[in-house]
């Protein structure tokens, strides 16, 4: 049975549409990858998710977590769901040590918070925990932020954490170091990972599977590796073309196909496929009826073409 | 307390120093400091006795220099308290809730700043009557404005951070966010803006009372400045003295405020 379980999640800030029917699953110990450029819709849907919308937020579908319907929107979700930030740095308070932000949530009496603060910051690698505890945020570098804020999370005891761009404000050696950590922290707690991301290289290191969003809507939901090796839908494989070539001789500026146009308004949203304004193979179909998800092999994609 | 500074040192020391002298006042000089104690005009320094001199009716200026530091130090600080109060507590609603209590509450902000300070204080005193706690309240209504704007701007800027979601996702309501978590960060620019607050409080109750709208019970800096207004050519002392009291309490807790400022903040090592 899967711990997270989205039905027909709809997110509309006024009249705009930022979040439309997201249907998604997410098994235990499973890492999912919600992958899409900015204004895909994929922070919205994991601060639904998290509980964390804003009241201008109107929300309509259902998020079940273990079973349970979560029904307020706006409620914390103690005990199941934590959330991992994109820069640590402005989700750290200053002038609070870390030990004290560590285990918060936790409401531990002063006497066992020192403990307690320095075996989580230990659990996601950081040396010397005990001199850590005392430590101010703007002391550590941001990789070590990172850790940190990683360590907020896992105190709460999460089974699903949200991660939200979480290496997107680091050096690339420093997200690998954070890549690592969040792989080893899900096998060796058995959480489910939630990664919302635009890099598709974060993605191929760690994601089970990828749900790939454009303007709102899951366009394709396929395996990682089959994402890779056979994208189908139109959007996906512009996504993959539009990528730097790695160790390639040929000059990298030849190599980038980028995808023409740009993201469509969404209030409201333009009738048809959302993709069909930038893509090369829409036709009358495209521009009249939205495509529904249909399966391809182990692969959900929307499109009437693929 | 690490790096005050000599600035700060010194200011330090002499807020203190004032303070003793405002505690210590009845002992040091028993009885009413409105008494004869002597001669009329003695320059100061010409008896040991009255190292400030007499004024025009023969009372030790010295005398009212310690009881007048009660009464300067009383109106600045609890002036300032007062209005900083005020204005944190507007400034971080407006920040924080947003939407139309942010716009009703600064436009009464506006409201009140676009009426000037000195002459909002004056006609509060003139319709209220003349005491102690009307010169308070008087110089807290006009000067709380600035904070509130302050104080707004910081608190809606930390409410755009992550810092928020992540504290809401840890199961923290909206009152332990904002001063748990939001107003400690803001207390640096608060507390610089308190010293001037303080200051300002001392100049303006010092106006006041030069104007004879103080306490006419109590004796005062402004006053005894008004006092010697019209002997500046025979005896420039009268006038002098209280005035340098002034401008030495005023610059003392700017220095001081400034070095706590720089004292409190983790984030500067």
């Amino acid at each position: 049975m899967s711990l997270l379980q989205i039905d027909q999640l709809s997110v509309r800030f006024g009249a705009t549409m930022a979040l439309d029917s997201l249907s998604l699953a997410i098994a235990a110990g499973e890492t999912l990858a919600l992958v899409g450029e900015s204004g895909s819709g994929k922070s919205t849907a994991a601060l639904a998710i998290a509980g964390l919308l804003s009241h201008q937020a109107t929300v309509t579908g259902t998020i079940r977590f273990d079973g349970q319907a979560l029904t307020d929107w706006r409620g914390v979700r103690q005990g199941g769901i934590a959330m991992v930030f994109q820069d640590a740095m402005s989700a750290l308070n200053p002038v609070h040590r870390i030990g004290a932000q560590v285990v918060e949530a936790l409401r531990l009496p002063r006497a066992e918070q020192r403990v307690a603060a320095a075996r989580f910051l230990d659990q996601v690698g950081l040396p010397q925990p005990e001199r850590l505890v005392d430590a101010y945020p703007h002391e550590l570098s941001g990789g070590m932020r990172q850790r940190v804020g990683i360590a907020i999370a896992v105190a709460q005891n999460p089974r699903l954490l949200i991660a939200d761009e979480p290496t997107t404000a680091l050096d690339v050696t420093i997200q690998a170091q954070i890549l690592a950590l969040l792989r080893d922290l899900k096998a060796r707690l058995g959480l489910s990972l939630l990664l919302v991301t635009h890099d598709l290289g974060v993605v191929a290191e760690t994601a089970d599977r990828v749900a790939v969003l454009y303007a709102g809507c899951l366009m394709e939901l396929a395996p990682a590796a089959a994402l890779f090796t056979s994208p189908h839908h139109p959007y996906t494989q512009g996504l993959l073309e539009a990528r730097p070539p790695f160790g390639t001789q040929a000059p990298m500026l030849a190599e980038l196909v980028e995808i023409p146009g740009q993201l469509p308004r969404l209030d409201p949203p333009p009738a048809g496929c959302r993709f069909a304004a930038r893509c090369d193979r829409a036709d009358q179909r495209c521009r009249a009826e939205q495509p529904v998800l249909r399966p391809i092999a182990d692969t959900l994609v929307a499109c009437h073409h693929a | 307390m690490r790096r005050l500074g000599l600035g700060g040192w010194v200011g330090l020391s002499l807020v203190l120093a004032f303070v003793l002298i405002a505690i210590a006042a009845p002992w040091l000089y028993p009885g009413d400091p409105q008494d004869r104690v002597g001669r009329a005009l003695i320059w100061p320094f010409e008896d040991p006795a009255l190292p400030f001199g007499t004024d025009r009716l023969g009372r030790d200026l010295a005398a009212g220099i310690a009881h007048g530091t009660r009464v300067s130090l009383l109106v600045g600080f609890a002036a300032a308290a007062a209005a900083i109060t005020i204005g944190v507590v507007v400034g971080s609603l407006a920040g924080y809730l947003g939407g139309l209590i942010d716009d009703a509450l600064m436009r009464l902000t506006d409201t009140v700043q676009t009426i000037p300070g000195f002459v909002l204080a004056l006609a509060l005193v003139a319709v209220l009557g003349a005491g102690v706690g009307t010169v308070i309240l008087a110089i807290a209504v006009s000067s709380w404005t600035g904070t509130a704007r302050i104080v707004r701007a910081e608190v809606s800027s930390w409410r755009e951070r992550d810092l928020v979601l992540a504290c809401r996702a840890m199961g923290m309501g909206h009152g332990e966010i904002l001063f748990r978590q939001i107003l400690p960060n803001i207390a640096a620019p608060v507390i610089v803006l308190a010293s001037v607050v303080v200051a300002v409080a001392i100049l303006v109750e010092s106006a006041l009372s030069f104007l004879g709208f103080g306490d006419p019970s109590l004796i005062s800096w402004g006053a005894m400045v008004a006092e010697g207004r019209g002997l500046l050519r025979r005896a420039w002392y009268v006038a002098a003295v209280p005035g340098a009291a002034i401008v030495v309490v005023v610059v003392a807790i700017s220095l001081a405020g400034d070095a706590l400022t720089r004292a409190l903040d983790p984030r500067r090592g």
